[in-house]
């Protein structure tokens, strides 16, 4: 009975998300917006069930149902139902309900998917839709959705022209480990493919260099999009490469692993450095985004069991410190106060908001008790772990460097001014609420949690 | 046995009381939670002695892949340092605000800031201090940049600077003791058994990056560069947190990292060194301070300097003498800090060049800061000096008499506070106004740290009876 | 243990005076004069009854090593107890009269039965224990009670001065203890005592020795004492000449034969001759009452530690003794004809007495004594110190000591006896209370009695005792004679003798040693100043750091052009590079 209900609710839930959306496309009103979240619910259920029943299966060639993949699809419902609270005010809200039902189908795609073919429409699906989320809302728009839309294709076909490639090798573009033809040993245009797979996924995934483009969209976009882009968006993309990379290509880990510490190190630096010269808070965020992701890839550096668990709660802590954080800086932004210095005095303005800001600076700085640190942790001791020293000393090294520039935004926080206190609505609150709960809990807490992220990656990988 | 989590779980309830409850009541809930706290504290304490032990272990895991679980140890080191972070802040609640500006924030920080220092010396495993060291380190920041005054914004960038470089030294660290110790645990008590197992290249790595974490906390010569503007710019009661406390968090690291890494104790000689230079350097900047708080903070520092003396000299009389003097130097500390903070209060300034006369008008306060400065310098009856003669007693053992050069530095140091005291506050010729009446509850506050001195000086036994 | 009881009425003396409200204040001093009674009460039963013996009290150990406080009643012990005991009433008795505003009353007594006490305990003390803490319990009060006078300023630096000093002798007290209980596993006086020499020992009692010469002023660290005048009257007399400022020479005294064994005592010897040299030379020339007196009190601590450098206890010891009474004597009258001339400190100004004959023969009792007049304890002390000279050089300049004490002391009593005859008035004198008059009567007393100590003395203590011929008493009459005939020619008579240059400065050597402490302490200051520039330079350092990573972090901004085209080169670029490093895996 319950493996009916997941065999067919998911492709259900997904199809009934995606028609919802273009009925109600023309509405004005929010009910729309209020079904996709009932439908999200209804998918995080399905998705514990399916984790607790500990199904294993393959449907329709394209849609894998397992503990890892179950357990995921709970987690994005979950932050797409944020995101979803945070687009309360939109103006339009048909049409970005139908849009952002477009996204979600496509990152529930990309979660449970079993071929490389659905993986990769599924990407393309998410970054059509986005960007058009990124259009919608005025002319200023006009500059980062374009800019989103060219990279994305860019992305897009360098994946297939990857996919291509693999072709003898896989015909089934099944997301499974690669049959080896023996007769080709090691051979090059498998190395390329893998090259060209990590650039696609890179630059979604913000990855340096490929992630440039990130500062400008995430600058440019209105705030629940960026919360979007950088919650979700950039975690599928994180997905994608553990699929990728764990399983098709599971035999060559050994090989691509110092690929990915430069990659690592690199972004990394790249985010932390450029953040601390900024004065926008919105495109500071960004920046912290993209050595977050430097961060996360650490742990697929690392590549063992540990390392992926590491990433994984990193992952899962990002993004729901990034949709707190968006969140929050959107409220704001909506008010004018922008920059560092408009920041001022916030502690003192709405108490609630400015403490809990800066708990979730805190918690991407790294500072205990708080969830960042946690995955931080892991992530730094699974690198020493697998005797990448050096990397764990430059990530450690970085998360130094990036205490200074939420620092600054908390102090100038601290501050004293004359201004009058504020107010946010009820779904900036409520997003960051319950964003600051699952910091402090799980930051207090841990062990549920890892232990649940142990058993899925065991699951798969 | 669940002495250590109930003292814990007494300060987390005493912060939401006072965050929850209406401003008038910040100051007596957080008293009574505070008063609570010390006195499961002198209970444990009490118990302790006796002979029986109060470890405490969870067997709830926090990250069962590493075995990290809340572990509390009480032993010789951990019972009298939580005496001493229950009586400063027990003293800093009651007479360290006055007028309770941003009373609500400034109560749950301080009772934060004395349970994450409870919770630091009593911790079993290296994980949990971690955790206590930055919630402490991050404490302290908005005791500074929040409740500070003066150039405080600044100042607070830049200790959080230094500190969370510390807290990134000391990760490192921490991560490396524990992948490099065959038995993986992250446990102090395992630790000390096997450490010697680490390879010895890796085991200076470690000790030198856990040291310069250490030292930079406490601080010492040549990290302390953070310190003066801090200790000065913070509040009263932070100034008394952080010199009182928050520096001890380093000496204790210190007192660790001798216990846990063999490598450690072969390089005594460099650290004697390293204290010599820091004592005299922090002696000599003392003398050319004209804010009284810069001058104390560079008199903790010296102070800081001879308890390392301590912990280098390593044998019973130096590890002793080092936990005195943590508590003792803290205690005397937060006197002087208290004291300062209650004249800058009522006189509106902390320079010794406008200061005069003080004690004609604030007896209490002057007699007080005279007491610190006997504490500061190793009167006997104060704690000071027993500290001051088992640290030298250990170090003369271990070093000759080379151990001796930093007792020099008290020459300096009882210089320029005697000078600062005859010049500012003993000297009525042309006394300065009082600038504000209303009169703080600085009294008990005196109280409670002078007994606790005299006690310690006068009873030692209290605290080296545990060995 | 049972001379602990000693200890009891001064310090609950102290707490009364501590805790009692303010409307019985005028109970503190008659509390504690009752409490100095009781004390020389005890110390005349301890004097008498109590056998020599020592006990050990234990205080806390660690490690297994005992920590105790040895005390003892040995006879030399005894002695200084008695001194202790029987000037403290007199002190007390004259500080009732002394102190015109009842407030002050509080404070003064609180803190001078502290210091009683810790005299005391020095006075009992048997190891380096016990003696630490009333070593460093005199410093503190001492420096608390040169400061009393809150609202004079001079009082204020003079305070500050004296525990600067003092206490490089505490640091190194407490350096000497931890070497000698490393050393000897014990800090009990009598088992070091009879230690060979050796290295460690050395050390230590060099550390001992200077400290003894913070404590008594002695050259170089002589400056803080006469600035200590600056304290009331009665501390003066009490601990800046009678009691305190000996205790370093009578630690000296009991220590004197190990010192022999470790050759130290030509050190104590040269530093005492020039002590009392600057003394002598320095009193010919002051002005300021007590200071003169203070100049004295250089001299003859200086005497006392020549005595000790001459290996001879019995000169040392009734040096010590005979000074006693007649210091305390001289400033006590010192403190009355200020008093009677309302407050006025310069000799050149005031008259003696002010009418109160009683104030003015007891001053010239004293005067005669010190002077060494036969058959004034004074002479007695004089006497032995000069039969204990060993060879020709130190008689000589014994010799010339005396001579100078002669002539200043008379001429610090015949200028203001010149200055009355010529009408020189400072104010009208006032009341002189009779609680100042009677103890100077009784001292006055005391110093005529404690000749007869010459017969007592060496048997109590159990060391020879010295002959003094013929020749020297009759030596010491003719300086006395030239000495006070030259201040009388001088002074009383009103001849004007000029000196200048090299003598100048010779008898104001005192602004000399001033000076090296004001040198000294811009030395220290320049250092420190070093220092403060050093610290700012570690901080640049630092700060250099994080200028360089916000110069990469700029740098690196602008890789974000805006340009679109470039973003997508920069993926191109990404692609090549990473190609090319895995051509390089391979």
């Amino acid at each position: 009975m319950i493996h009916s209900i997941v065999e067919y609710g998911i492709p259900l839930i997904i199809l009934a998300m995606v028609t919802g959306g273009f009925a109600f496309l023309r509405r004005r009103d929010r009910g729309p917006m209020a079904l996709t979240g009932l439908f999200l619910i209804i998918a995080f259920g399905i998705g514990l069930l399916a984790f607790h029943s500990g199904y294993d299966f393959v449907e329709f060639g394209i849609l894998r149902i397992d503990g890892f993949s179950s357990m995921l699809l709970s987690f994005f419902a979950i932050a797409l139902l944020l995101v979803l609270m945070l687009a309360k005010d939109e103006e339009e809200p048909g049409l970005f309900n139908m849009l952002f039902c477009l996204a979600a189908s496509g990152v529930f795609f990309v979660v449970l998917s079993y071929s490389l073919l659905s993986l990769m429409m599924a990407i393309e699906l998410i970054s059509a839709a986005t960007a058009l989320m990124v259009l919608n809302g005025g002319k200023k728009r006009i500059e980062p959705a374009v800019k989103l839309f060219v990279i994305s294709t860019v992305a897009i076909s360098v994946f297939v022209f990857a996919v291509v490639m693999i072709m003898p090798y896989d015909l089934s573009f099944a997301i499974a480990p690669l049959q080896m033809n023996t007769g080709l040993v090691g051979s090059s245009l498998i190395m390329l493919a893998a090259v060209l797979f990590v650039v696609a996924l890179a630059v979604e995934a913000g990855l340096f260099p490929f992630n440039i483009w990130m500062a400008d969209v995430y600058q440019g976009a209105q705030g629940h999009v960026t919360a979007l882009l950088s919650g979700v968006n950039k975690k599928v993309a994180f997905i994608a490469i553990l699929y990728v990379f764990f399983v098709v290509f599971a035999g060559y880990t050994k090989v691509l692993s110092p690929l990915f510490e430069l990659i690592a190190i690199l972004t990394m630096f790249f985010g932390n450095l450029v953040a601390m010269v900024q004065k926008d808070v919105k495109r500071m965020l960004a920046y912290s985004s993209i050595s977050q992701a430097g961060y996360i890839l650490i742990g697929i550096a690392v590549g063992t069991t540990l390392g992926l668990d590491a990433s994984l709660f990193q992952i899962i802590a990002h993004t729901f410190m990034t949709i707190g954080a968006f969140g929050i800086v959107m409220w704001l932004g909506s008010r004018g106060i922008n920059t560092v210095d408009d920041y001022k005095g916030l502690f003192q303005r709405n108490g609630f908001m400015g403490v809990a800001f800066a708990i979730l600076l805190l918690s991407m700085a790294g500072v205990p008790p708080l969830m960042g640190f946690v995955g931080k942790f892991l992530l730094f001791s699974s690198a020493i772990g697998s005797g990448l020293v050096a990397l764990a000393v430059i990530g450690i090294i970085n998360s130094f460097i990036s205490i200074y520039y939420y620092g600054k935004v908390i102090v100038s926080m601290a501050d004293r001014t004359e201004k009058g206190s504020l107010h946010p609505s009820i779904g900036v609150i409520a997003v960051t609420l319950i964003c600051l709960l699952v910091v402090l809990v799980v930051g207090l807490y841990p062990q549920p949690l890892i232990s649940i992220l142990s058993k899925s990656v065991l699951s798969v990988f | 046995m669940i002495f250590f989590p109930a003292i814990i779980l007494v300060l987390f309830l005493g912060i939401l009381s006072v965050l929850l409850l209406d401003k008038r009541f910040s100051r007596p809930a957080a008293t009574l939670f505070s008063a609570i706290a010390l006195a499961i504290i002198i209970i444990m304490f009490v118990y302790y002695l006796s002979g029986r032990t109060a470890n405490y272990s969870e067997t709830v895991q926090y990250i069962s892949a590493f075995g990290i679980s809340l572990q509390f140890f009480a032993n010789g080191f951990s019972v009298p340092l939580s005496l001493l972070a229950g009586i400063v802040g027990l003293a800093a609640i009651i007479g360290g605000n006055p007028l309770q500006e941003k009373g609500k924030v400034a109560n749950s920080l301080v009772l934060l800031f004395e349970a994450t220092a409870i919770g630091l010396f009593a911790s079993g495993n290296l994980f949990l201090f971690f955790i206590f060291w930055d919630i402490g380190v991050i404490a302290a920041f908005f005791m500074i940049s929040y409740l500070g005054d003066g150039n405080h914004l600044n100042s607070a960038k830049i200790y959080l600077l230094y500190s969370l470089l510390a807290s990134a030294l000391l990760l490192f660290g921490i991560l490396m003791i524990y992948f490099y110790t065959p038995i993986r645990s992250f446990s102090i008590s395992i630790i000390e058994a096997n450490a010697q197992m680490i390879p010895l290249g890796v085991q200076e790595v470690i000790f030198v990056s856990l040291l310069i974490a250490f030292m930079i906390k406490m601080p010492v010569f040549p990290f302390h560069s953070w310190m003066q503007s801090a200790y000065s710019d913070a509040s009263t009661q932070g100034s008394m947190l952080i010199a009182g406390l928050l520096s001890k968090f380093g000496a204790y690291g210190i007192l660790l990292l001798f216990l846990m890494l063999p490598v450690a104790r072969t390089y005594a000689p460099y650290i004697l060194i390293i204290a010599i230079a820091s004592a005299f350097y922090a002696a000599l900047n003392g003398i050319r301070k004209d804010d009284l708080k810069r001058m104390a903070a560079f008199t903790s520092m010296a102070e800081s300097a001879v308890i390392l003396t301590g912990i280098a000299a390593f044998s019973i009389f130096g590890l002793d003498g080092a936990v005195y003097g943590m508590l003792a130097f803290g205690l005397g500390i937060a006197l002087l800090f208290l004291s300062i903070g209650s004249i800058e209060f009522m006189f509106g300034s902390k320079h010794m060049s406008i200061l005069n006369g003080v004690v004609k008008e604030a007896a209490s306060s002057a007699y007080s800061f005279l007491f610190g400065v006997f504490a500061a310098t190793g009167v006997p009856i104060t704690a000071a000096f027993i500290a001051d003669l088992l640290i030298f007693i250990g170090a003369d053992k271990s070093f000759g008499v080379l151990g001796l050069i930093p007792l020099f530095s008290i020459i300096i140091v009882g210089a320029y506070l005697y000078y600062a005291i005859n010049k500012s506050f003993f000297d009525t010729e042309s006394s300065v106004e009082i600038v504000r009446y209303e009169t703080g509850h600085w009294n008990p506050s005196y109280a409670l740290l002078i007994f606790s001195i005299l006690a310690l000086g006068i009873v030692p036994s209290l605290i080296l009876g545990f060995r | 243990m049972f001379e602990l009881i000693v200890l009891a009425p001064t310090l609950i003396a102290a707490l009364f005076c501590i805790v009692v409200v303010d409307k019985k204040v005028r109970l503190t001093g008659y509390v504690s004069i009752l409490a100095s009674l009781l004390t020389f009460a005890i110390a005349v039963y301890l004097f008498f009854y109590m056998p020599s013996s020592s006990t050990n009290i234990s205080w806390f150990s660690v490690a297994g090593h005992l920590f105790s406080i040895s005390i003892t009643s040995d006879h030399i012990n005894m002695m200084l107890l008695m001194l202790v005991a029987f000037i403290s009433p007199l002190i007390m008795i004259y500080s009732m009269g002394f102190f015109d505003d009842i407030k002050e009353h509080r404070r003064f007594y609180a803190e001078m039965n502290l210091f009683a006490a810790s005299m005391l305990f020095f006075a009992i003390s048997a190891n380096f224990i016990a003696l630490i803490i009333a070593w460093e319990g005199l410093g503190i009060t001492s420096y608390l009670l040169i400061g009393f006078w809150y609202h004079k300023k001079d009082a204020a630096t003079a305070a500050r001065e004296s525990i600067s000093i003092i206490i490089i002798g505490d640091v190194a007290m407490l350096a000497a203890l931890i070497m000698l209980l490393n050393a000897y596993g014990t800090t009990s006086f009598a088992y070091i005592s009879a230690q060979p020499a050796g290295y460690q020992i050395y050390l230590a009692f060099a550390l001992v020795v200077l400290a003894i010469f913070t404590k008594s002023a002695q050259f170089p660290f002589s400056g803080w004492l006469p600035k200590a005048m600056e304290g009331p009257t009665p501390v003066s007399a009490f601990l800046h000449s009678s009691t305190m400022v000996k205790a370093g020479v009578f630690l000296a005294i009991i220590f004197m034969p190990l010192l022999f064994r470790l050759g130290l005592l030509p050190l104590v010897f040269v530093i005492g001759a020039v002590t009392a040299a600057i003394g002598v030379l320095n009193a010919m020339s002051g002005s300021h009452i007590k200071r003169i007196l203070a100049y004295s009190t250089l001299e003859d601590l200086g005497l006392m530690l020549v005595a000790v450098g001459l290996n001879s206890v019995i000169a040392a010891v009734l040096l010590f003794i005979t000074q006693t009474f007649y210091k305390a004597l001289l400033f006590l009258d010192a403190g009355s004809i200020m008093k009677a001339n309302n407050e006025e400190s310069n000799i050149f100004k005031l008259r003696e007495s002010g009418g109160n004959k009683l104030v003015f023969w007891t001053a010239v009792i004293g005067v005669l004594s010190i002077a060494g007049v036969f058959p004034l304890s004074g002479f007695l002390g004089k006497m032995g110190l000069e039969v204990s000279a060993t060879n020709i050089y130190t008689y000589i300049f014994l010799v010339l000591v005396e001579l100078g004490t002669s002539f200043y002391i008379f001429r610090w009593i015949f200028i203001p006896m010149r200055n009355s005859e010529r009408g020189k008035i400072a104010e009208s004198p006032s009341n002189m209370p009779a609680s100042m008059v009677v103890p100077q009567v009784v001292l006055a007393f005391a110093v005529v009695a404690a000749t007869a100590l010459y017969f007592f003395v060496p048997g109590y203590l159990g060391i020879s005792n010295v002959s003094f011929g013929y020749i020297a008493p009759v030596v010491e009459t003719v300086l006395v004679i030239t000495g006070g005939g030259t201040a009388y020619y001088l002074y009383k008579k009103g001849h004007k003798v000029r000196i200048n240059g090299g003598l100048f400065t010779v008898v104001h050597s005192i602004d000399l040693i001033n000076a090296f402490y004001i040198l000294l302490s811009k030395f220290v200051l320049l250092v420190s100043k070093v220092a403060e520039l050093f610290d700012y330079l570690i901080y640049i350092i630092f700060a250099l750091f994080g200028f360089v990573t916000v110069f990469l972090g700029r740098k690196m901004r602008n890789i974000v052009s805006g340009n679109l085209n470039l973003y997508t080169a920069w993926i191109v670029i990404g692609m090549v590079i990473l190609i090319i490093a895995m051509v390089f895996v391979l």
